[in-house]
Formats: C-alpha cells, structure tokens, sequence
C-alpha cells in the first residue's frame, strides 16, 4: 500500500514537471519569435517592387531609343524631299 | 506690155511667198502648241503620281497625328483635283499663249516637289520628334518619383536630381521647337516658297537640333537610371 502511494506520488511529480517544462518551453518560443522576427511580407513586396521598377525604367529607355531612332529616319526622308525640291523645273513653253 | 508683164509676175511670186511664210508661221505655232501641251501634260502627270504616292505614305504613317494626317490629306487631294482639272485645261487649248499661261501655273501653282512633299515629310518628322519627346516626359516624371522616394530614405540624391532638372530642360526644349515647327509648317502654302526659297532648310534645321535635345535627355536620362539602381 506505501509502495503504491510513494509510486502514484512520483507519477504526480513527473507529470508536473513535464507541464512546467512545456510552457516553459512555449513561453521561451514565443519570447524568442518575438525578438527575432521572420522577414515580413511587406519588405519582400518592396524588394520586388524595387526590381520591377527598375525593369520597367530599362523597358522605358528601350523603347524611348526605337522612337529616338526612328526621328533619324524621318529626318532623312526630309532630307531627300529637301534634295529631291530640284525636281520642280520648269515647264518648256517654247 | 513687157513691163507689165514683169511686175505682174513679181506680184504673184511675192504674194505666193507671203502666203507660204504665214502658213509656216501657222504651222510653227501649231507645233509650239502642241508641243506645250504635250510637255505640260507629261509634267503635271508626273505630279499627280508623286502626289498619289504621298498620299498613300500620309495614311499609312504612324507616328503623324490624325489632326495633321487630315490637313495633309486635305491639301494633297486639293492639289490632285486642281491638276486633273489644269491638265483637262491644258489640252483643250487653242492658243499658244493660254497653253504657256497653263503650262508655267504648274509650277508656281502646286510647287509639288518644292513645297507639298518637303512640307509633309517635316510634319511627319516634327509629330515624330514630339512622340518621342512625349515618351522622355513621362520617363522623367518617374524618375522624380523614385528620386523623391530615394531621397525619403535618406539617400544623397543631389547629383541625380541635377542631371534630372538638365534632362527636363532639354524635352522643353525640344517640345518648344517641334510644336513651334509643326505648326508653321503646316499652314504653308505655295505662295510662300515662292517668296522664300530657303523656308523648309530652315525649319529641317530647327528639327534636327530638337532630336538632338530629345538624344541628350535619353542619354541622361540613361545616366540617373543607372545612378538609381547604385543606390
């Protein structure tokens, strides 16, 4: 009977203790998440908006440089219109 | 009798000569006729196809604005009416002063090859230099943007603010000449190439260092870029 009491006794004890391990243990994980916080989402939308933005200035100065190279083109039609003005001669009328 | 008989025969060989020298001058007159109008006829066909051509060019440009896309097809069909109606003109006539009246009109008139067709390649080159001046504007307003937002993030942007303001000087520049070009161009007419010869080279002249204000706000504008991803 004292054998019995002295064993329920040490099952109490262990119980306890094995509780008062794992809130401890909680207890400790959410203190340690607290102060070392995992990257939030924020800052990964801001890095990807960052390159986005930077793609999307390189996309600008691409196209910008097409529009810039077709100017020279129309810029040499003037040219030949202006050179071609020698074709305005005037009518025989003798 | 005999005296008689000599001035009569000299009447006659004169009269016969003076009606062989009218019918030669006749004839001449004829030919210089025809001729006229067979040269004026070959020129103003030349016209009509140029100006055909053009207009199939001003319908398929891209970069023309409809508003000068319309005021360019407008005057190039007005000048295709007027030549088929002076080429009608043209051959019915029966005199060699109002087929020479015709004949110089072609010319003076339309000035196809000195006026029409420069002046809608410059419209065309100006509402180009104004697409892609359009385009550099809306670069450098992001630009600021992320300057303005570099800058909140405590990042010395200065120098990038710099080269932005010199950027933003040339597209007005730029912006102010092509607008200024495009619409005095487009109200020319044949009158004032034939008061002034040299218009068109000078405002060629003005567009080609509006590009060149358009190519220095690219090349810039590349520069705050590349300032932009450095930091």
């Amino acid at each position: 009977m004292k054998k019995n009491a002295q064993a329920g006794s040490a099952l109490v004890i262990i119980v306890v203790g094995v509780l008062v391990v794992a809130v401890a243990g909680v207890v400790l994980w959410r203190w340690w998440g607290a102060a070392h916080p995992a990257p939030t989402a924020q800052n990964n939308t801001a890095g990807l908006t960052a390159d986005t933005d930077n793609n999307s200035l390189d996309k600008d100065l691409s196209t910008i440089s097409k529009s810039i190279g077709q100017e020279q083109t129309d810029g040499t039609s003037v040219d030949t219109a202006l050179n071609d003005q020698q074709q305005e001669i005037a009518v025989p009328t003798e | 009798m005999k005296k008689l008989l000599i001035a009569t025969g000299i009447s006659i060989t004169l009269s016969f000569t003076g009606v062989a020298s009218a019918l030669a001058i006749a004839d001449s007159g004829q030919t210089q006729l025809s001729n006229v109008i067979t040269r004026g006829t070959q020129e103003i066909n030349r016209r009509l196809t140029t100006l055909n051509t053009l207009s199939s060019k001003i319908n398929s440009a891209t970069r023309v604005t409809s508003a000068d896309k319309d005021a360019l097809h407008k005057e190039v069909s007005a000048e295709i009416s007027s030549l088929t109606e002076l080429r009608t003109k043209l051959a019915a006539e029966t005199t060699l002063t109002a087929a020479r009246t015709d004949a110089r009109s072609i010319v003076t008139e339309y000035r196809v090859y000195a006026l029409i067709v420069p002046k809608a390649q410059i419209i065309r080159l100006a509402d180009s230099v104004l697409q892609s001046n359009s385009k550099l504007s809306a670069l450098a307003q992001k630009l600021q943007t992320r300057i303005t937002d570099a800058k909140k993030a405590g990042e010395d942007v200065a120098a990038l603010q710099n080269q932005l303001d010199t950027m933003n000087e040339s597209i007005t520049e730029a912006n102010i000449t092509a607008n200024s070009v495009q619409a005095k161009a487009i109200q020319l007419q044949p009158t004032d190439y034939n008061s002034d010869h040299t218009i068109l080279g000078g405002y060629r002249d003005q567009l080609h260092a509006a590009h060149l204000q358009n190519v220095a706000a690219l090349a810039t504008a590349r520069t705050i870029v590349d300032g932009l991803k450095s930091l």
